[in-house]
């Protein structure tokens, strides 16, 4: 599996892509592989404000729920609304159709993994 | 499949609609006796308070009633069929005149509001029900007032906690052990405690090293099932309980697997402060489809003064409720309990008595261990450990072939057999956790043994099951197209 | 001990398991318990009875009960007979349904699960509501966490207003069950009708931070509420609205809560011919709407399809539960009252719709006539002027709970004396009326009031 390199990771399996001051927000195909079929996103309002690695919603699976993490400090400018109706599309294109909030940063995030760290990160979480 | 046609028949199962496709207008279940008073006028004494015609219960006669609550019963595995192995849910025969007696005039008739002149019976019942229950644990006290497990989970916890705000140092953190049942986490924030969770080392117990590691003065109790998920007796239980006990901690037991040691050890002898009773699965009063349960709990003397109220109480040779405990955590149930699940639990006792209490433990560990000797060379055993009513296998012996646990279960099904728990502990992967209780005879095991031979020496053909009203159920159509009720037009 | 009826092994069997384990006796399987936390002694339980000694005790025993007796009753207050036909008893009895599990595996248990579809169905549309889990323990607990689950939903809110028309007892679970998170609970009082004061929860509803109005109608003391009024009141101040309704079966002649704008709407479902039993088990149940599923504590069943299309019930949404979500779960509960939700769903079928609503109404008019009776003796004064639907409260100057204990001497047991629950209150007495009163159980009724008080 190959992870984008314009993205930023967390442990949490979030990817962030940064374009000046605003931050697109998603989670990782490895982490939705994980979850099975997706059959629920809650998430945020816009406007709502997000401290670096605040919960800012859920995603639910049959098999579980999981918080969703914010890579990023920041404020909600928009969500995603066409999953909202149809949220099984977050697994056919996690990184583009199935981004899940955009942020305005309060600045640079830090912390976070590359492509190629998370991609090891990853290969030894499932080698458990 | 020499074995599949030689214990099984396909038999034919009908069809039944829901109760409300079956409905016509006009038809009707009861009859009541002509109303002998004058008929109060509704719209004037509740004005628009009054409900509209929109009421859409069904409409129809005894007899359909009956047979559609028979037909959808045929659907239905249970315990009166045969073998019900899942492990840690205690599947066990429910005796008949428990049923019969539960269900009798003067229990059932009993109002939680009768005066005592009418009730010494029913507390004579549920007092001799908590003498038993002490000599069960070896504790001082009790409280039959839960009503289910994982509501005597959290009646333990408030316990602990309002024991250490009464020692005027509140503890926020409870630490929980790998093997544990989800309600136990679940139980201990509803109880306002964060979990701290610690590791089962490979021999199947929780050591007294990595309780250390994360005790400090904030830990309010651990809290661990014994013997554990893994069927294992946790052997360094006394001195974890030491440990906690001089760093004034508690020690909670999730009661969930007292079926395996009843007379054999006693939590209360090795420091338990608190312990849950799940009476469905120690005292064989019936699961029903899921319930009703009932969680009494026995406690060690420092937990007596904050036992939930009323409790029973005898003077000289009369009962009564009591409310006299001024330390009491409250009540955490409406009325005395469930009352008709401790009538079973009573006849359960009375009719084993104290020596076949042990009897059944013993045979419990015994069908368990045959068990493990007739599987323990098909399947992989990941925790070698001396194991009591239950155990716990994976399927990694079987994974090449592409026989994981979920298939493995799901083909037991066109045995006509329930599966084993799957999936659980959460600390072994691809868990197949069997338990088949003291019911079951050597034929039965012996039908389950085959059967899961057979299962495995035969390639994966179809998507099991098959032999049953319904095959594979859609769960993700059901969670995502959430249909919860009719839609009535 | 040589063999038990309910243990097939024989002392044979027993020894070809030991063989099979390759182990010599059973201590030998025991070796995993380290021998100073054995028990030593014998567990001094009694002997083992047979049937028939069991039987005998347990008639001894209840010798004594109101049944045995031949004794009459009008008790309520949150636990009401009535009439249960034959087949309900007979068809909770067959051991597909008594002796089953938990349904997880769905293809072995469509029978609980379409059952419990049926289930939510009815008590939602009773209700008015748009969906209802599959049951909880019971009404006391179905209420508790409703609270719970209106802090959920009103994040960061933490004060809960409670009328005092909440049954007593229920109050009391709630204490208990938000102890240690962090809810503030702040009964409202009565006003002099007997209903929630609207004064008193507006001035309550002032400051900020009210996550929730709770109430009950027909309320503890029998008094049907201006529920309308309240849930208004309580959504103009953004808080989740909470009904119970202790005897739902009112809802055959009343508004449901659906209808009065209810965000949740707890009850208990005892009065759907599930006996009083000394109090319980019950069948606690929970509705809501739709938009908070998600947050609803307790089991769910839902309709699918299996793998050849057929219709087929599962249950769902299990991730917000304990098992899979632990300390983030909705609630800790693990199971319903499966028994008692077939117990209702068979007794509702039976009864029905025309049956409901004639049954209601039965309850309505004997409790109207008996309270006129009573009133009529000049013995009792009516507390508060508020329509009621089956249980009423009277004041007996002379005292309710010593009018009570003669009564009894008499075989009947005339109400529930109020000072149970409050003991600076001797003159309540809760009167409750059901079908299964004849004309003339409640003239005697009358007579004691005229004899006795």
């Amino acid at each position: 599996m190959s992870y984008p390199d314009n993205c930023k990771y967390t442990k949490e399996h979030e990817w962030i892509r940064i374009d000046g001051s605003t931050g697109v927000i998603g989670v990782t195909k490895y982490a939705i592989e994980q979850l099975g079929d997706v059959v629920h996103l809650d998430l945020p309002k816009v406007g709502m404000k997000l401290k670096s690695h605040e919960t800012f919603g859920t995603i639910e699976s049959t098999k579980t729920v999981s918080d969703l993490y914010s890579p990023a400090a920041g404020t909600v400018v928009e969500v995603n609304a066409s999953l909202a109706d149809a949220p099984e599309a977050i697994a056919d294109d996690p990184y583009s159709k199935g981004w899940l909030v955009k942020l305005t940063l309060d600045g640079a995030p830090a912390g976070l993994m590359s492509a190629a760290e998370y991609e090891k990160y990853v290969s030894e979480d499932s080698s458990h | 499949m020499e074995f599949l046609k030689k214990t099984t028949s396909q038999t034919v199962v009908l069809e039944e609609a829901t109760l409300f496709e079956n409905s016509r207008p006009g038809a009707c279940g009861i009859a009541l006796p002509p109303l002998d008073v004058p008929a109060a006028d509704v719209a004037k004494v509740f004005g628009n308070w009054a409900r509209p015609n929109d009421l859409h219960l069904p409409e129809l006669s005894e007899p359909e009633v009956v047979r559609h609550f028979t037909r959808l019963s045929t659907w239905n595995y249970a315990i009166d069929l045969g073998i019900y192995p899942l492990g840690s849910c205690t599947m066990k025969y429910n005796p008949r005149l428990n049923e019969e007696i539960a269900r009798s005039g003067a229990i059932l008739e009993a109002h939680p509001y009768d005066p005592e002149e009418w009730t010494q019976g029913h507390l004579a019942v549920m007092h001799e029900l908590q003498e038993d229950l002490m000599r069960v644990t070896g504790h001082p006290a009790v409280s039959l007032q839960p009503a289910a497990g994982a509501q005597g989970e959290l009646t333990g916890l408030m316990m602990i906690a309002a024991y250490h705000r009464a020692q005027g140092k509140p503890r926020k953190t409870i630490i929980t052990a790998d093997t544990a049942h989800g309600t136990n986490p679940a139980s201990a924030a509803l109880a306002g405690f964060q979990i701290v969770q610690v590791t089962t080392d490979q021999d199947g117990s929780v050591h007294p090293e990595a309780v250390k590691a994360v005790l400090n003065n904030d830990v309010a109790a651990l809290m661990v099932t014994n013997p554990n998920t893994l069927g294992v007796f946790e052997k360094h239980i006394k001195t974890i309980a030491d440990m906690l006990h001089e760093a004034g901690a508690l020690l909670y037991i999730d009661g969930a697997n007292l079926n395996a040691v009843l007379g054999i050890a006693r939590p209360g002898d090795y420091g338990a402060d608190v312990i849950q009773f799940n009476l469905h699965k120690t005292f064989s009063t019936p699961h029903g489809g899921g319930g009703p349960g009932s969680g009494p709990v026995t406690v060690s003397e420092r937990l007596i003064p904050f036992l939930p109220v009323p409790f029973v109480e005898k003077k000289g040779d009369a009962f009564s409720l009591s409310f006299n405990r001024p330390q009491t955590i409250g009540r955490v149930k409406a009325f005395v309990g469930n009352y008709g699940m401790f009538i079973r639990a009573w006849c359960y006792i009375r009719a084993l008595g104290g020596e076949g209490l042990r009897r059944v433990s013993e045979d419990a560990i015994l069908n368990a261990n045959y068990l493990r000797s007739q599987l323990k060379d098909v399947f992989n055993m990941p925790i070698n450990a001396p194991t009591l009513h239950e155990v716990v296998f994976n399927d990694r012996n079987q994974r090449d072939s592409g026989l994981e646990t979920t298939k493995i279960a799901k083909r037991l099904i066109d045995y006509g057999m329930h599966p084993p728990t799957v999936h659980f502990p959460l600390c072994v992967r691809n868990a197949i956790m069997i338990e088949p209780t003291e019911t079951e005879s050597r034929r039965e095991m012996d039908r389950f043994v085959g059967a899961v031979k057979e299962i495995l020496a035969t390639p994966d053909v179809e998507q099991a099951p098959v032999r049953v009203p319904r095959e594979r159920v859609d769960e993700t159509k059901a969670a995502r197209e959430l249909k919860l009720r009719h839609v009535f037009r | 001990m040589g063999s038990h009826r309910f243990l097939p092994n024989t002392l044979q069997d027993r020894d070809d398991i030991l063989q099979a384990c390759g182990v010599k006796s059973v201590e030998d399987l025991l070796v995993g318990i380290p021998a100073e936390v054995r028990f030593k002694g014998t567990l001094e339980n009694g002997p083992a009875l047979s049937e028939m000694e069991i039987r005998k005790r347990i008639h001894a025993l209840t010798r004594g009960s109101r049944h045995a007796q031949g004794g009459r009753s009008f008790l309520g207050a949150g636990v009401y007979e009535h009439f249960c036909p034959a087949v309900v008893n007979q068809l909770t009895l067959r051991g597909e349904f008594l002796t089953s599990y938990t349904p997880y595996q769905p293809e072995m248990s469509q029978g609980t699960l379409q059952v419990l579809f049926e289930f939510q169905t009815m008590v939602a549309d009773l209700f008015g509501m748009e969906v209802s889990n599959a049951s909880h323990y019971d009404g006391s607990t179905s209420f508790a966490e409703a609270a719970l689950m209106a802090a959920r939903l009103s994040k960061g809110r933490a004060r809960v207003l409670v009328s005092r028309g909440v049954h007593p007892e229920y109050f009391d679970v709630m204490k208990t069950y938000v102890a240690n998170i962090g809810i503030e609970l702040v009964p409202v009082p009565l006003d002099n009708k007997g209903q929630t004061s609207q004064a008193a929860l507006k001035s309550l509803l002032a400051g900020d931070g009210v996550a929730a109005v709770m109430c009950q109608s027909p309320n503890f003391f029998g008094c049907v509420e201006d529920q309308e009024t309240l849930a208004g009141l309580a959504k103009g101040a953004g808080a989740v609205f909470v009904t119970n309704v202790a005897e739902p079966l009112s809802l055959g002649l009343l508004k449901p809560p659906g209808a009065y704008g209810a965000d949740i709407a707890t009850g208990e479902g005892q009065s759907f011919g599930v006996p009083p039993s000394f109090g319980g088990p019950f069948v606690g149940l929970f509705t809501s709407r739709m938009e908070y599923v998600r947050q609803m504590p307790g089991r769910l069943c839902g309709e699918t399809v299996d793998a050849k299309g057929r219709r087929a019930f599962t249950l769902t949404l299990s991730t917000r539960e304990q098992h899979i979500r632990r300390e983030k779960a909705t609630s800790n509960i693990c199971t319903n009252q499966n028994l008692f939700a077939l117990w209702a769903t068979i007794w509702l079928s039976m009864v029905g719709k025309e049956g409901f609503k004639e049954m209601a109404h039965q309850n309505f008019s004997k409790a109207e006539y008996a309270k006129d009776a009573i009133l009529k003796t000049g013995k009792a004064t009516l507390r508060y002027s508020s329509p009621t639907f089956n249980e009423f409260t009277v004041d007996v100057p002379s005292g309710a709970a010593a009018f009570a204990k003669a009564c009894v001497a008499r075989g009947v047991a005339p109400g529930v004396a109020l000072s149970r629950f409050d003991p600076n209150d001797e003159t309540g007495l809760l009167v409750c009326v059901t079908e299964l009163k004849s004309r003339a159980e409640l003239d005697e009724l009358a007579a004691l009031f005229k004899a006795l008080a």
